[in-house]
């Protein structure tokens, strides 16, 4: 059995990889869908929403036109010309971190008004002995404080901005003449409530869900609807070839396609998109074992699904009536919380959702099995029940 | 001993009958003819036969080995040509050979197969590049891939040219001479003369005669029949269509 089920998995694999239109869209389909969502996330030019604390430090010296609610006001006036910021007021530090925690801004900004200590330097005439130091003075200066939100998709853009701005300002200062308060500044990473990668990262794992399910699913009822109107597995059941061995190297077939597809889709959006999965090599035989088990899941149902009907123009229509509410709900393009609740109870436990999760979690936040194992088990119910529906229902004709 | 020993089989799909008790037998060596229009049952015995269909009721043997219970030491010792044969499109015909004599755990030349059929020079073409002529050829090389005693070819010449038909013809003589026990369907009567030893006309199910086709014809003649319009029986319009276009393959 093992022979056989291994020449006919070398022959298969020979054969998928002859088939140069299926193999196109296999790699196109997905590559169109990350890097056309990819560039478009990337070409929307991203809006900095900054928030400046206003009226809530006190000036500690009243030299005119420098008090701390003038910096205030200036600041906000210059963030308002420039068209990639959407500016806001907050009244308090503690008012402005929870804006973070609600992912509302990306960068919080407070003006505070410090004194720093300087030395005196004495004043000597050439020629006479001169002490090193006389003593100290406090300067009042400006501190500016920058707060920005860690899981924000604008956190590279909000750090570009920390110091273009900086560079701002110091230019100001050498230019003008009448700028003699200097200032510090301080620079803090929030972390938000809900931890938030970019849509980017969010969208591969879910791409590659997709195209694994896609990809399976299709090849499967192809492959078997395609052998029965030829007579192809007609002929095969003359041959001591028998059922599990075919379907053991259909599966074999299909798991093996399913690494090389995503390993080359992981690579494509390592070096388009910089974007790694996380986590390094136990990071990817994590990955290894949830594509694995979610090949088994879609070859299974794909099988189903080629049992319903024998005839292509039925076939297809079905697999796309199962398909399609699991390419738009489970999670791939947007996260299933997004649905109303009812709904989520059901998508909760649709087999793409287990899996779009089970690669999030470890491509994205390097997740190990333990962690993820409600995914990995709904996969598995999921291959006992299609499995148990494939015994019953199968038939080579 | 007969090679096939048939005990009136029948098959049953819901309401149709399409097999209703038919019993034959087949001795070793020789090309049996199974006749009959379109829709008579010929492919549904032969495929019972082949353990592809079940049989509903009565049982056949082959070689001693009881169809409906032996399936895999059957397909040991017979090979078969379906009527509609499609393979691999992607493989060449070489790599599906080789692929089918996995399935039988043995080794083989390819190029001996192929030699068979005249197909040597198209080993590693692909499937799907072929013509309809040299598809029917390659079914039969892949039919014999594990030596089998009792050979199976339905309609194996349905949709070819004269060229690709006496071809074929010749190939079927060939294995015949080699020994081998061949149950051919057919409704060309001219091929069922030239290749079969013994035929049994069906029609719904039910084989209506059997024998030599000498003795069919003799029996029909001795019930006074005169052909309508009777034409010179040392040529017909076949023969003068293989004169005029040559006997090369045209494939």
């Amino acid at each position: 059995m093992i022979k056989r089920v291994y020449n006919f998995t070398i022959a298969s694999l020979k054969m998928t990889f002859r088939n140069r239109f299926a193999l196109f869209m296999s790699f196109m389909f997905p590559v169109a869908i990350i890097l056309a969502f990819g560039f478009f996330n990337n070409s929307n030019a991203p809006k900095l929403n900054i928030a400046v604390i206003t009226g809530n430090s006190k000036s500690i010296s009243n030299v005119k036109n420098t008090s701390v609610s003038v910096v205030e006001n200036n600041i906000i006036k210059e963030l308002k010309k420039s068209g990639n910021v959407k500016v806001s007021k907050v009244s308090s530090l503690s008012d402005g971190e929870s804006q973070i925690k609600n992912n509302n801004i990306d960068l919080l900004m407070y003006v505070t008004q410090v004194s720093s200590i300087q030395p005196i330097l004495p004043k000597c005439r050439v020629g006479y002995a001169c002490p090193q130091f006389i003593g100290v003075s406090k300067i009042p200066h400006y501190k500016i404080s920058f707060y920005a939100n860690k899981f924000s998709s604008n956190i590279a853009y909000a750090e570009l901005f920390i110091s273009s701005f900086k560079y701002n300002v110091l230019k100001s200062t050498l230019t003008s003449t009448n700028v003699s308060i200097p200032f510090s500044y301080s620079q803090t990473l929030l972390t938000s409530g809900k931890e938030e990668n970019s849509y980017i990262d969010f969208l591969i794992p879910g791409v590659l869900a997709l195209s694994l399910m896609q990809g399976i699913i299709f090849a499967v009822i192809n492959i078997i609807v395609n052998y029965k109107e030829l007579g192809v597995l007609r002929r095969l059941s003359v041959t001591p070839l028998t059922k599990s061995d075919f379907i053991a190297s259909l599966t074999l077939t299909r798991l093996i396609f399913g690494l090389i597809q995503i390993a080359i889709l992981i690579v494509i959006a390592a070096v388009f998109l910089n974007v790694l999965p996380v986590g390094g090599t136990i990071g990817f035989v994590n990955l290894s074992v949830v594509i694995i088990l979610g090949s088994l899941m879609f070859v299974t149902l794909g099988l189903i699904i080629s049992t319903i009907s024998n005839k292509t123009a039925t076939v297809f229509p079905i697999a796309n009536l199962i398909t399609l509410p699991m390419l738009f709900l489970s999670g791939v393009f947007f996260s299933v919380s997004d649905l109303p609740s009812w709904l989520q109870n059901i998508v909760n436990l649709f087999p793409l959702t287990f899996l779009a999760n089970a690669l999030r979690g470890i491509y994205d936040h390097g997740y190990s099995l333990l962690t993820i194992h409600n995914d990995i088990i709904g996969m598995a119910v999921w291959v006992v029940i299609f499995f148990i529906l494939n015994v019953i229902f199968f038939k080579w004709e | 001993m007969s090679v096939i020993e048939v005990k009136d089989i029948k098959k049953n799909y819901k309401d149709l009958v399409a097999v209703a008790g038919v019993s034959f037998s087949v001795e070793k060596g020789e090309v049996f003819g199974l006749l009959g229009p379109n829709g008579a049952g010929k492919t549904t015995t032969v495929e019972m036969l082949e353990g592809i269909t079940k049989i509903d009721e009565g049982e056949a043997f082959i070689e001693g080995i009881k169809v409906s219970q032996n399936n895999h030491e059957l397909q040991n010792i017979i090979g078969v040509s379906l009527q509609s044969n499609n393979f691999f499109d992607d493989l060449s015909l070489s790599e599906i050979l080789n692929l089918f004599a996995s399935f039988f755990n043995i080794k083989i030349n390819p190029l001996d197969f192929l030699a068979e059929v005249t197909l040597t020079e198209k080993s590693k073409t692909k499937f799907k590049d072929m013509s309809g002529g040299q598809k029917q050829r390659f079914t039969i090389a892949l039919a014999l891939i594990n030596d089998p005693k009792v050979l199976f070819l339905d309609e194996p010449t349905t949709g070819l040219d004269p060229q690709s038909r006496r071809h074929l013809w010749d190939i079927v003589s060939g294995l015949k001479k080699k020994g081998k026990t061949i149950i051919l369907t057919t409704h060309f009567m001219d091929e069922a003369e030239y290749l079969a030893d013994r035929v049994a006309v069906m029609d719904s199910g039910k084989i209506l005669k059997m024998g030599t086709p000498k003795e069919l014809i003799q029996e029909l003649i001795s019930k006074g029949f005169v052909k309508k319009v009777v034409a010179d029986e040392r040529a017909n319009l076949e023969d003068v269509f293989i004169d005029l276009t040559g006997k090369n393959l045209r494939d």
